[in-house]
C-alpha cells in the first residue's frame, strides 16, 4: 500500500534576478543589469507522513530556497507544488495553518513576554482550542521540562532553552509538515538531544513530516530516516545513510598503537592490495601518560580487511601491536566524497 | 472568527510588549514636558512682542491648549524609529513573519495598535492632568465626541503612512535617510509643533492637501472646535479620503512584497 506523500516537489525550477554590481553604481542604476541565477534545478523531492528528511548541501545549494518554496513564502518558477495536498501559494493561510517552521537562533517567540504568552498566541493563530492548548502546552512543557522558565521572559533564556521552547511551541498545532533550518546550531549536547528526541516523537505521535537542514552531520544520522544532499540546485543523493554508505567506496580507517614508527608498518603493508596510505597521528595524553604517536591505516573495505591487515602485522616479530580499532568511515567523509564526486570544493553546510 | 481571535491576539501582544517598558515611556513623557515647557516660554516671549499680543488672531492661551492636545495626538498617531520591517528584514525573522497563516498587513496594525493602548493608558492621565491644572480648556467648548472619530482615522492614516515608509525596506536597507526624511515631514508638516494656520494662507492651504495634516492637525482643530459646520465635514472627508488611498497604497504595496521577496530569493 502506498501512502500519500505530504511533501510533493515535481520538477521544481527557480530562477532568481540577481542584480549586477560591477558596471559602477551609477551606471547600474540607470541601467540596471540583471544575472539570472538558477537556485534550483529538476528538484524532485517527496515525503510521506512521519518520514524525518535531513537536508544537506554547501552554501548556495538550494536547502533554502527549497524551505521558502514549502513555506508558501516562494513560488517555484517551473514545476509543481503540493504540501499536504494544497497548493501553497493559491491557498497560502490554509496551507501555511498546517505547517510549523523553526530557524535556528530565531525562535519565533515574543522577545520580552514570558513563553507562555508565545504559546497562548500561537494557539489563537493555528486555532487550537483553548482546553486542547492547555493540555498540549503541560504536555510539551514536560517532555521539554520547560516548568521552571516557562513564565520567563524570552529575553532571559539560553538559546539552548529558547530552542526548546520554539520547537515545543511549533508542535502545539500539530503540524502536518515541519520544516527546521539549522535547527540545532549554537546548542550544547544534551539540548541536541532532547531536540532531536521531540522531533523524532512527533513524526512517530503525529505523523509530521519533517525536512530539517543542517550542518551538524551527527544530527542527520541521529535523526533521519533519508538523506538529501544537494548541490547547486540539483539533488544529487536521495536515500538512506546506510544506502550512501554503500553507494561510494570511502576509505576505512584501521587506527593502531605500535612501538613500531608509522614507516615501518607502511613498509610493511605496501604489498597489500586496497591499502590506501599510512598516516601517523599524535594523539593528546593526560596528565598521567604522555603523547603517544598512533598510525593510521586507510584501505578500501572492499578490496581489504582490516583481518588481513593485522594478521600481515602480527606476523612480523620486529613490530607489537599494543592495539587497534577499526572505524567505520565517519558521515563526513561519506558526503565529502559525494562532493568530491561532483566536483564541489566548499564546506558542506 | 477564529481569524478575528488570532487578530486581538496581535492587539495584546502589541499592548503587552509597550506595557513591558512602560518606564521608556513614562521617560519619553518626561522629555514631553521639557519640550512644553520650552515652547512655554519660547511662544509666549513671541506673543508678548506681537502686535496686540495676537498672532493670526490667536492668543497665546489658544495657542498653548493647541500645543498640548497636538502633542498629545501626535504621540497617539505618529511613529518615530525604522519603521516596523527594518529589524526582520534585516535579521531574516520576517521569513518567519511572512510564514504565518494571517495577513502581514493585519498583524502590523494590531501590533502597532496595541503598542498605542498601552501609550494612551500611560500618557493620556499625564496630559489631563497638565490641561486641568494649567487650567487650559476653562472657557472652551469642546467637542470630544468627534475628536474620537477623528483621533481614530488619523490613528489609521498615519499608520498606514508609516506601514509604506516601512515596506521600503524591503527594497533598500538604507533605512536612515527616509526615517529621517519622514520624521522631518510628519513633525513639520502635521501641525505638531504649531498650529498650520500661524503658517501663510498659500502654505497652510497647500499643507492641508498633504496627509500629514490630518495625522495631528485635523483631530486637535476638531476638539477644540476650530472648524465646525462644513468646513469639519469637509475636513473629516479629507482626512478619511486620505487613509483610505494611503490603505489602499500599502496593500498594493504589501502584495508586491512578496513578489518582490519571491523574486530576489529574500
Amino acid at each position: 500500500m502506498t501512502q500519500e506523500n505530504v511533501i510533493e516537489l515535481s520538477d521544481i525550477f527557480k530562477d532568481f534576478r540577481v542584480l549586477e554590481r560591477n558596471g559602477g553604481a551609477l551606471r547600474s542604476f540607470f541601467r540596471p543589469r540583471y544575472r539570472l541565477v538558477q537556485a534550483l534545478r529538476h528538484l524532485d523531492l517527496h515525503a510521506g507522513p512521519g518520514e524525518i528528511l535531513g537536508h544537506i548541501g554547501p552554501n548556495g545549494a538550494g536547502k533554502s530556497t527549497t524551505i521558502k518554496i514549502l513555506a508558501g513564502v516562494m513560488s517555484p518558477t517551473r514545476g509543481a507544488v503540493r504540501v499536504a495536498g494544497l497548493d501553497p501559494l493559491r491557498r497560502r493561510v490554509e496551507h501555511q495553518r498546517n505547517l510549523g517552521i523553526v530557524i535556528g537562533q530565531r525562535p519565533r517567540l515574543v522577545w520580552d513576554l514570558p513563553v507562555i504568552e508565545s504559546f497562548h498566541y500561537h494557539g489563537l493563530i493555528y486555532r487550537v482550542e483553548r482546553a486542547v492548548l492547555k493540555q498540549r502546552t503541560a504536555d510539551m512543557v514536560e517532555r521539554f521540562a520547560l516548568e521552571e522558565f516557562i513564565t520567563q521572559p524570552v529575553r532571559q533564556l539560553s538559546l539552548g532553552q529558547r530552542m526548546r521552547c520554539d520547537l515545543a511551541m511549533n508542535l502545539l498545532h500539530q503540524p502536518r509538515v515541519l520544516l527546521l533550518d539549522e535547527p540545532t546550531i549554537g546548542l550544547d549536547v544534551t539540548a541536541k538531544k532532547a531536540f532531536r528526541e521531540v522531533v523524532r516523537a512527533a513524526a512517530r505521535e503525529f505523523g509530521t513530516t519533517v525536512l530539517f537542514t543542517s550542518h551538524d552531520l551527527s544530527d542527520v544520522e541521529a535523526l533521519s530516516d533519508r538523506l538529501v544532499i544537494m548541490h547547486r540546485g540539483e539533488k544529487i543523493f536521495d536515500g538512506t545513510i546506510a544506502g550512501l554508505r554503500q553507494h561510494l567506496t570511502v576509505p576505512s580507517l584501521l587506527r593502531l598503537k605500535s612501538d613500531a614508527p608509522p614507516s615501518v608498518i607502511a613498509a610493511v603493508l605496501a604489498d597489500l592490495p586496497g591499502v590506501l596510505g599510512v598516516e601517523s597521528e599524535v594523539v593528546e595524553g593526560d596528565e598521567e601518560e604522555a603523547e603517544e604517536l598512533q598510525t593510521l591505516v586507510r584501505f578500501d573495505p572492499q578490496r581489504s580487511s582490516a583481518a588481513s591487515l593485522l594478521r600481515r602485522l602480527l606476523a612480523q616479530p620486529e613490530i607489537a601491536i599494543i592495539d587497534f580499532a577499526l572505524q567505520e568511515p565517519p558521515i563526513e567523509d561519506i558526503v565529502s566524497a559525494i562532493y568530491e564526486r561532483n566536483g564541489v570544493h566548499a564546506v558542506p553546510a | 472568527m477564529s481569524t478575528l481571535k488570532a487578530y486581538v491576539g496581535s492587539v495584546r501582544i502589541g499592548f503587552a510588549e509597550t506595557f513591558v517598558y512602560r518606564w521608556a515611556v513614562v521617560i519619553d513623557m518626561f522629555a514631553e514636558v521639557v519640550l512644553l515647557l520650552a515652547f512655554y516660554f519660547l511662544w509666549r516671549a513671541v506673543f508678548a512682542a506681537a502686535p496686540h499680543q495676537e498672532l493670526q488672531g490667536l492668543t497665546f492661551a489658544d495657542f498653548f491648549a493647541y500645543l498640548l492636545i497636538a502633542r498629545f495626538v501626535a504621540t497617539m498617531t505618529t511613529s518615530s524609529g525604522w519603521g516596523f520591517f527594518y529589524e526582520p528584514v534585516r535579521s531574516g525573522d520576517i521569513l518567519l513573519d511572512l510564514s504565518r497563516p494571517l495577513s502581514l498587513g493585519g498583524v502590523t496594525f494590531c501590533q502597532h495598535l496595541g503598542s498605542k493602548l498601552a501609550q494612551l493608558l500611560l500618557v493620556a492621565p499625564a496630559f489631563l492632568l497638565a490641561a486641568l491644572l494649567l487650567g487650559i480648556f476653562a472657557g472652551m467648548t469642546l467637542n470630544p465626541w468627534l475628536f474620537v472619530l477623528s483621533l481614530l482615522i488619523a490613528f489609521s492614516a498615519a499608520f498606514c503612512f508609516e506601514l509604506l515608509v516601512s515596506i521600503s525596506a524591503f527594497y533598500t536597507l538604507a533605512q536612515q535617510g527616509i526615517h529621517e526624511a519622514k520624521a522631518l515631514a510628519v513633525t513639520l508638516l502635521s501641525g505638531a509643533l504649531f498650529p498650520l494656520a500661524l503658517l501663510p494662507a498659500p502654505l497652510a492651504g497647500v499643507l492641508g492637501l498633504l496627509p500629514f495634516a490630518h495625522f495631528v492637525y485635523t483631530p486637535s482643530q476638531v476638539l477644540l472646535g476650530n472648524i465646525s459646520g462644513g468646513a469639519l465635514w469637509n475636513a473629516m472627508a479629507v482626512q478619511l479620503a486620505w487613509t483610505l488611498a494611503l490603505a489602499s497604497l500599502s496593500a498594493l504595496a504589501l502584495r508586491r512584497v512578496r513578489l518582490h521577496y519571491d523574486l530576489q530569493g529574500g
